[in-house]
């Protein structure tokens, strides 16, 4: 298999060596800081004796026919699903990853919207699917070119694969603009790939799930990001019962059941999600309307406001590379940002707005710092 | 590409189904599996750790997995660092990358019968194009070296098998594998080979095929010798540079171990000794009793397994190994797996860890079962 190297893990693996001189981490995408299982536990009444009981399962593979607990609790966020719509995967990761391995035939091509998380990219490649990419562009917006995706799609398109909202631009399609590419996509019979990992993110517009509209859309999601437990690699798949089927067969191959114990803890947190998720989300909305106005009031920063999610691409006006700018802004300011090129946008960086608003107004202040200094050099 | 349910999950199925049949389970690869506060009690101060750990942070952590984890699983293997590991969602996960990662169009892999479904599944699922060497009954399941050497050819990606041999116990001793690897260097492929069950040994080592060719993928997790295949931990340990492409795929896979699993494996292996000599104990006391029934038992037969935690017995009634199990657990209640799922056909397979009550009762109503067919 040929595939592309992690543009953001260069970065993720140089930044590691300099996590310490970070003062304010402003690259991530999920709510800081993050939960544990005792914030979980403290929901409950009787959290001590939930503690007991997940400390005695016993650590054991799934049972074999997959409990419905948990895709029960998931089917809630799917108006029209049941638990046998969900497949269980090891993190959006491994959820993305089933859906594109298994659609995969010979001769088949694959659209995908751009920029994306790299994987959504690479895999399709990786998998051999002739290569076709849709490009939301700052210039428009990120706001997608029906047209052009409709001169894309052919009776050999077998997936078109979305995120949304989309990450890094945080560009998020209405139920609207979903039913038009539904109807772009129906007349050849291909299905939708749609990560909706961020979708609980959403400020002024609803971000609808394609779940449901059309037989062969499929959504991924996970807990990590807008559920807010990154470390418990519970993710899932939603489609059709057929579909569901396939994809849980190809996801025991590829790494059998979840943990036991995660699957628990998931459970527990899913049934407590509105009182778990109330703070921070009040937090990430107010860092969004911070976010705004201080890239308003930046003369040599601009963006496109994020409808969603958690994360937002703002360019700069100097002349060096994303990789050089984020670099600096550690070294010299303390500040991490994700560098443009992750998403082969080179002058811009990604900002994750999910951290407490006290480190966003800090962080953000360095970076005016940064940009000053800048000013009287390059 | 659509792909349908294995023999071995409509097995298991059908079994889930009936499972309140089942009194004596002889079907346990693994020993009855561990629970968080199992672990935690083999150290002072267990309720402190317990409340400790609840209260950390779920978050992703490094993608190489906690400091020191990957240290302790170099222990185990003479020579290596910890830039040869690569952790992955349990071995499951860890073969899975390696042979979709090496397949390239009009790649041939050989592989080993019988061996461990997963491997042939996905060999098939990736298109390889698949040459099977079996390991056969007749010369006592010895790995035939010639049959092997046939098999190979330029266009030969990778060598995959097991060791110990699933389900068979059978041990390729360090000269077999040195061998393997002279065959495999010939043609320049690789050979995977799944260790999971590497660690019961009963009392005599088990040689790894890492360190003994440039090109030898070792994959394996603590899940059966430490039983906590819930946490879902294992790794690939190869060459630096094999570590690094594999993680490529790895980082489109599934990339990072759940925090809270890899943190109490972590405890369990501060532990490793003890609970491996406990769980081999197990293993071996039943291994000598399941001996002594097969040796005095008239129309059975088998080949003494030497790792592993399964024993394949062979039988001469006149009925497929599936019916036969079938029957049994409905009948009397004894679960067994069909050697038939591993194309063993007029075989069944017991797993030794289950408890020694159950398999002395088990191993009697079997044999009143096989003298009842046979009356007929």
């Amino acid at each position: 298999m040929k595939i592309e190297k992690s543009i953001a893990g260069v970065w993720n693996h140089w930044i590691r060596d300099n996590m310490h001189l970070v003062k304010y981490n402003l690259g991530d995408s999920y709510p800081a800081p993050q939960l544990s299982l005792k914030n979980v536990l403290d929901c409950y009444s009787d959290g001590e004796s939930l503690l007991r009981d997940l400390a005695l399962s016993p650590l054991d593979y799934g049972p074999h026919t997959e409990p419905e607990g948990l895709r029960e609790e998931i089917c809630k966020f799917y108006p029209s699903a049941v638990a046998k719509n969900i497949v269980l995967a090891h993190g959006a990761i491994a959820a993305n990853d089933i859906v594109i391995r298994s659609l995969y035939e010979p001769g088949v091509n694959c659209v995908c919207i751009a920029p994306a998380y790299q994987q959504l990219l690479s895999s399709p490649k990786a998998h051999n699917y002739g290569y076709r990419e849709v490009l939301l562009s700052y210039q428009n917006s990120f706001k997608l070119d029906f047209k052009e995706l409709r001169s894309k799609v052919d009776r050999n398109t077998k997936l078109i694969i979305l995120g949304n909202p989309n990450n890094p631009a945080g560009a998020a399609c209405s139920e609207k603009e979903l039913k038009a590419i539904i109807e772009i996509v129906e007349s050849v019979g291909a299905y939708i790939l749609c990560d909706e990992i961020y979708n609980i993110f959403e400020y002024d517009v609803k971000i609808p799930t394609i779940f449901g509209m059309y037989d062969k859309a499929i959504v991924t999601n996970s807990l990590s990001k807008a559920f807010g437990f990154p470390g418990l690699r519970v993710g899932w798949i939603v489609a059709n019962k057929e579909l569901a089927e396939e994809f849980s067969t190809v996801r025991d191959i590829s790494g059998l059941s979840i943990g036991w114990l995660d699957e628990i803890i998931a459970v527990l947190a899913l049934q407590k999600h509105d009182e778990l998720s109330r703070k921070y989300l009040k937090n990430i909305r107010k860092n969004w309307e911070l976010l705004d106005e201080w890239v308003n009031r930046n003369p040599h920063l601009s963006y496109v406001r994020p409808d969603g999610g958690s994360v937002a691409i703002v360019k700069f006006d100097f002349n060096m590379s994303s990789t050089d700018f984020c670099q600096r802004l550690v070294l010299e300011y303390g500040v991490n940002l994700l560098p443009g090129i992750s998403f082969d946008i080179d002058d811009a960086f990604r900002i994750g707005f999910t951290c407490e608003t006290k480190d966003l107004i800090k962080g953000c202040e360095e970076i005016d710092k940064f940009c000053k200094k800048l000013e009287e050099t390059v | 590409m659509k792909i349908k349910k294995c023999a071995l999950y409509n097995w298991n199925k059908w079994v889930e189904e009936h499972k309140e049949k089942i009194r004596y389970n002889l079907a346990m690869t693994y020993p009855t599996p561990y629970n968080w506060m199992d672990i935690l009690k083999l150290f002072p101060d267990s309720e402190e750790i317990l409340h400790e750990m609840a209260a950390e942070p779920i978050k992703y952590g490094p993608f190489t997995g906690p400091i020191g984890l990957r240290d302790e699983i170099a222990k185990f293997y003479p020579g290596s660092k910890i830039s040869n590991i690569l952790l992955t969602h349990g071995a499951v996960s860890a073969n899975d990358i390696v042979l979709r990662y090496l397949h390239e169009d009009g790649d041939n892999c050989v592989c080993i019968l019988p061996t461990y479904l997963q491997l042939s599944i996905v060999v098939h699922y990736e298109r390889y194009k698949v040459r099977n060497v079996s390991l056969n009954k007749e010369n006592n399941y010895v790995l035939d070296m010639n049959a092997l050497r046939r098999a190979v050819d330029i266009n030969t990606k990778i060598i995959v098998l097991t060791n110990p041999n699933d389900p068979l116990g059978i041990v390729l001793s360090k000269n077999e594998l040195k061998e393997i690897v002279e065959i495999a260097r010939s043609v320049d492929a690789f050979i995977l080979c799944d260790e999971v069950y590497r660690f019961y040994d009963y009392n005599k080592p088990i040689a790894s095929v890492f360190g003994l060719y440039e090109k030898a993928i070792a994959v394996a997790s603590f899940s059966k010798i430490l039983s906590i295949p819930g946490i879902r931990v294992g790794w690939i340990i190869t060459t630096e540079e094999m570590v690094a492409e594999f993680s490529n795929l790895s980082h489109f896979h599934g990339r990072i171990c759940a925090f809270l699993d890899q943190n109490i494996l972590h405890m369990a292996l501060k532990k490793y000794d003890m609970l491996k000599d406990k769980n081999c104990k197990i293993a071996e006391d039943n291994l000598a009793i399941v001996n002594d029934w097969v040796l005095h038992s008239a129309g059975l037969s088998y080949t003494k397994p030497t790792g592993g935690t399964t024993a394949v017995v062979s039988y001469e009634m006149d009925i497929r190994s599936i019916e036969l199990c079938q029957n049994m657990l409905t009948e009397t209640g004894v679960r067994l797996i069909p050697g038939t799922l591993f194309d063993l056909e007029n075989t069944f397979i017991i797993g030794l860890l289950c408890d020694t009550e159950s398999l002395t009762i088990g191993l009697r109503q079997i044999a009143k079962t096989m003298d009842a067919f046979k009356s007929k």
